[in-house]
């Protein structure tokens, strides 16, 4: 009676707020790779320079000087420009391979119970049986 | 009666399915079994590989064919467990989805369900009588032992209550968590409630230990979930500040929040500083004058940067201050690198300047008032040299500042109390800071793998501790302090259980003050302190009683420990024993007349009083009043003719009369808490004169006496009012003159007898003395006087000319001859 009361009761948990709970984690953990990765950040700042590197213009007319600090601007812009374009080129693959074992995750909790019995089965056929 | 009470009620909560699992599959062996098969399933993973490897490396292919042979047991081992593995982390996951939804109720709020843990001894309790089944139950084990009752005790008590079992009649709807269950069984079960007042264990510490082993349970389950957003937000990101300048010279001066280990989540704080911690969020967004400035006493302020930066590492803030550090600036090494004002100024516009060219700073100045009071006995005007930083929107400052301090120096200046907002915090109650310690002793008790073991009451002792010895620091940290240095002095005096006992005795030691059981000696000087007082001083019955009174207080614990031990204001002429009284006070009480302090009030005068008593910023020099009470932080202090002094120092007392401490000019905390003050003062000398020569008794016109004092602007009501007892001395009459007589010379007997010399001290003597040397108006000083001018006078010069020989009997006639008997 208990064991019934308690198998009906985990099987509409499985198929229902599991589910829920299911799709908070994988938000979470996306979130989590999201911002561990500081993309957010990243995006916004893609184009400004190199930890806030950089010359001031002067203030009176002098072109060598504002071409100079034109140059060093646009050197420190592109500086970090290319950090974070190598950075994105590592972090992307990983938030892909994240999002896809959730989607996994999400197909082999769909399956369980009825793939695990039929595991057990086929590991109890080869250890004693075959 | 039923074998399982509340079993309908179970039935139908919404944790009756966890607990059904927890019969079938419990916790704890669930997690063996996955551990087990876990091991296992790496084992298996590890053959095979070497069953693959053999296959393709030439030095392991002489193993293939048992490989082969045995492949499909492999495989089918592997499935096996795998399969098995998988289908209990199922099962936990239903545990735990529903556990933490219990717990959280709907909308994350804690909901009035029955907890897990009370459902689980509720279910398992075998027996109508729920007291016994507590106290048989693994629950109830672990609880008696955070209350230090003995299992032999227990048996005592079990073999005692079985004789005449009771169904316990309780409200299913009330029990909550243990603590109410608790709660509940102690109200409802008279002879429980009395057997754990044996141990001293009252309703608060029965429910406190409860809650104590039910949150070590709540942790424990809530460590598992690693997947939480709050758990995942405190892994630190990468590339974070990519974009923001670096601040290499600020980093020489301050500490970066988001790094230090202290910014771990602790469910108790974060709930107590929840509010504070969203103020001063909303302050920091704010696109201009963003500065907030925490107020609570010491140690709580700086809690609230943590749980801010923990709240940033959780990213669970508003978007604004998503990447901002905040970065505790070391105000002490900033100061003690400069020791020219430009210096320090430059240092600081540089460092400003810093915070505004990298963008992601939210600065943390700990103790912003004596920042600013150092900073100006260097000449440095902080508050004109930062308004220009604190108006912009460019720069965020969380200043923090203990109260007292707060009220002292940012609230009088204009420019800083328009440009911080004040964000109040309350102090933790005594619940919540026993509840604060229950996190580091856990800590304590795992790193030293339960070897000590602490009772909830030692806890509840030690923050009583700190409220009343804590100095500088918060009675929180104070109380810390203390319960860090148990341990090890547990484990050298080989203590398994550190209760109240330890702790007090621990304390005793530590502090040199009486704390914890009072021994016979004491308490015969406690039972008899107005015999002893009287000894010294002649009748003030009113006065002794009160002194005698607020001293067995203090010893028995039940006085306000946020107080000083007594304060009492003695008014009456002079040389009627004020002094004496105090004194005594001292020698009888503290052991001995040097433990009395004394400061002569009428000496502290004038514009610079205050800063003699407590110092002055400026010259840096400490006040007399901080460094007496640093020095001996327990005993008597006598403040003679307090009236005399300045009213601003009057106002001191105020506050230290009321909550037990004050702030040096350095904002350093001075504790006056074990203490007795004694404020004499001949005020109202005159009108007391009138009313006993008018044959009024005191008792009955002091209140006329106060208000005289009052209308004339002596003492203010409310300091009046702050003193324990305003007690009023006698002028001494005829009768209590001859007493004082008598004490007097028979004082001279004994230091003469010192000396070998026996002075015979007849009644004719005494009064001879008296009537000659008393004066209505200063009391017994002139009698003093008159003794030491006309008969000690005489005596010392018998001496010196050798007329007197050791052994010897001497005494006065009645016109004060020195006769010395044969």
């Amino acid at each position: 009676m208990a064991f019934w009361r308690l198998l009906k009761s985990y099987l509409g948990w499985h198929y229902g707020l599991a589910l829920v709970a299911w799709w908070r984690i994988y938000r979470d953990l996306l979130w989590f790779v999201y911002n561990f990765f500081s993309l957010p950040i990243i995006f916004r700042t893609l184009l400004a320079p190199w930890r806030r590197l950089g010359e001031s213009y002067p203030k009176g007319f002098s072109p060598e000087v504002v071409a100079e600090t034109i140059v060093i601007n646009t050197l420190m812009r592109l500086v970090g420009v290319v950090f974070r374009l190598g950075f994105l080129i590592f972090a992307l693959p990983v938030i892909v391979i994240v999002f896809l074992l959730g989607l996994v995750a999400l197909i082999f909790w769909l399956a369980a119970p009825i793939a695990l019995p039929i595991i057990f089965l086929i590991g109890f056929y080869l250890t004693f049986l075959a | 009666m039923t074998l399982f009470p509340f079993r309908h009620q179970l039935e139908l909560s919404s944790i009756f399915n966890l607990l059904l699992l927890d019969r079938f599959f419990g916790h704890r062996a669930r997690h063996l079994v996955l551990k087990f098969l876990g091991l296992g399933l790496i084992l298996l993973s590890l053959i095979m590989l070497t069953a693959w490897l053999s296959s393709v490396w030439l030095a392991l292919a002489s193993l293939l064919p048992y490989f082969t042979r045995f492949m499909p047991l492999l495989v089918g081992l592997t499935t096996i467990a795998l399969s098995l593995w998988f289908a209990t982390y199922l099962l936990e996951a239903y545990f735990r989805f529903h556990y933490f939804a219990n717990l959280e109720g709907p909308k994350g709020e804690k909901q009035a369900s029955i907890s897990f843990d009370v459902g689980r001894f509720l279910f398992r309790a075998l027996e109508p009588d729920l007291v016994v089944a507590w106290l048989n139950s693994d629950l109830g084990g672990d609880w008696l032992e955070r209350i230090g009752i003995t299992w032999e005790e227990r048996e005592l008590f079990l073999d005692a209550r079985r004789q005449k079992p009771v169904s316990t009649p309780l409200e299913f709807k009330s029990l909550v968590d243990l603590a109410t269950l608790l709660g509940a069984l102690v109200d409802g079960n008279p002879d429980f409630a009395t057997w754990l007042l044996k141990f001293e264990v009252k309703r608060a510490e029965a429910t406190g230990a409860a809650r104590w082993i039910e949150w070590q349970r709540q942790t424990g389950r809530d460590d598992e979930r690693w997947w939480t957003r709050e758990k995942l937000g405190r892994i630190p990101g990468l590339a974070k500040d990519w974009a923001y300048g670096g601040t290499p010279l600020l980093d020489e001066y301050s500490l970066d929040l988001l790094l230090v280990p202290e910014t771990k989540p602790s469910s108790l704080a974060t709930l107590w500083y929840r509010a504070p911690v969203e103020e001063v969020e909303t302050i920091l967004v704010r696109t201009r004058e963003a500065n907030a400035l925490v107020v609570g006493r010491a140690g709580g302020a700086l809690e609230v940067a943590y749980e801010l930066a923990l709240l940033i590492r959780a990213g669970r803030i508003f978007p604004e201050l998503e990447f901002k550090h905040p970065k505790l600036l070391r105000t002490a090494i900033l100061l003690s690198r400069f020791k020219e004002r430009q210096g320090l100024e430059a240092e600081l516009v540089k460092i400003f300047n810093e915070v505004i060219k990298s963008g992601n700073i939210i600065l943390v100045i700990d103790d912003l008032p004596s920042f600013i009071t150092q900073a100006s006995a260097m000449g440095v005007k902080l508050d004109q040299l930062l308004d220009p930083y604190l108006v912009s929107n460019r720069v965020q400052v969380l200043a923090l500042a203990e109260l007292a301090a707060y009220h002292r120096v940012i609230e009088p200046n204009p420019f800083l109390a328009e440009r911080f907002e004040a964000v109040q915090i309350p102090d933790l109650d005594a619940t919540a800071a026993v509840e604060r310690l229950i996190e580091t002793v856990e800590q304590i008790e795992s790193k030293n793998r339960r070897r000590q073991i602490f009772t909830y009451q030692a806890l509840v002792t030690l923050v009583d501790l700190g409220e009343q010895f804590s100095g500088q620091e918060s009675a929180t940290s104070q109380s810390l302090d203390f319960l860090l240095e148990l341990e090890p002095w547990a484990a050298r005096n080989g203590l398994a259980t550190i209760d109240k006992a330890a702790v007090l005795k621990f304390a005793t030691g530590k502090l040199n003050v009486p704390l914890g059981i009072i021994t016979p000696e004491e308490r015969d000087k406690l039972l008899n302190l107005e015999k002893l007082l009287h000894e010294r001083v002649v009748g003030q019955d009113q006065a002794i009683v009160a002194i005698a009174n607020a001293l067995r207080r203090s010893r028995s614990g039940i006085r306000n420990l946020k107080r000083p031990i007594g304060s009492f204001l003695f008014l009456g002429p002079t040389g009627v024993g004020k002094t004496e009284t105090a004194k005594t006070l001292a020698d009888v009480f503290f052991g001995g007349e040097d433990k009395l302090l004394r400061l002569d009030m009428s000496e502290y005068h004038g514009p610079d009083a205050l800063a003699r008593l407590i110092g002055a910023g400026q010259s840096g020099e400490p006040g007399v009043l901080a460094k007496l009470l640093r020095n001996s932080p327990y005993g008597a202090l006598l403040l003679d003719e307090f009236e005399k002094t300045e009213p601003e120092v009057l106002n001191l007392f105020l506050q230290i009369l009321d909550e037990g401490f004050f702030s040096d000019m350095r904002g350093e905390r001075v504790n006056a808490r074990n203490i007795i003050f004694i404020a004499t003062s001949n005020a109202g000398a005159p009108l007391i004169w009138e009313m006993v020569k008018a044959g009024q008794h005191l008792i009955e016109s002091e209140q006329t006496i106060i208000d005289s004092l009052i209308k004339q602007g002596i003492f203010k009501p409310e300091l009046l009012n702050r003193f324990d007892g305003v007690i009023f001395f006698n002028p001494l009459n005829a009768e209590s003159s001859l007493a004082v007589g008598k004490l007097l010379l028979g004082r001279l007997a004994a230091r003469l007898k010192e000396k070998g010399v026996i002075l015979a001290v007849s009644d004719s003597l005494v009064k001879v003395v008296v009537t000659r040397g008393f004066d209505e108006q200063f009391g017994a000083r002139p009698i003093a006087r008159f003794i030491q001018d006309n008969l000690e006078e005489k005596i010392a010069i018998a001496l010196v000319a050798g007329q007197i020989k050791s052994g010897q009997e001497v005494t006065f006639s009645d016109n004060l001859n020195l006769i010395i008997k044969p």
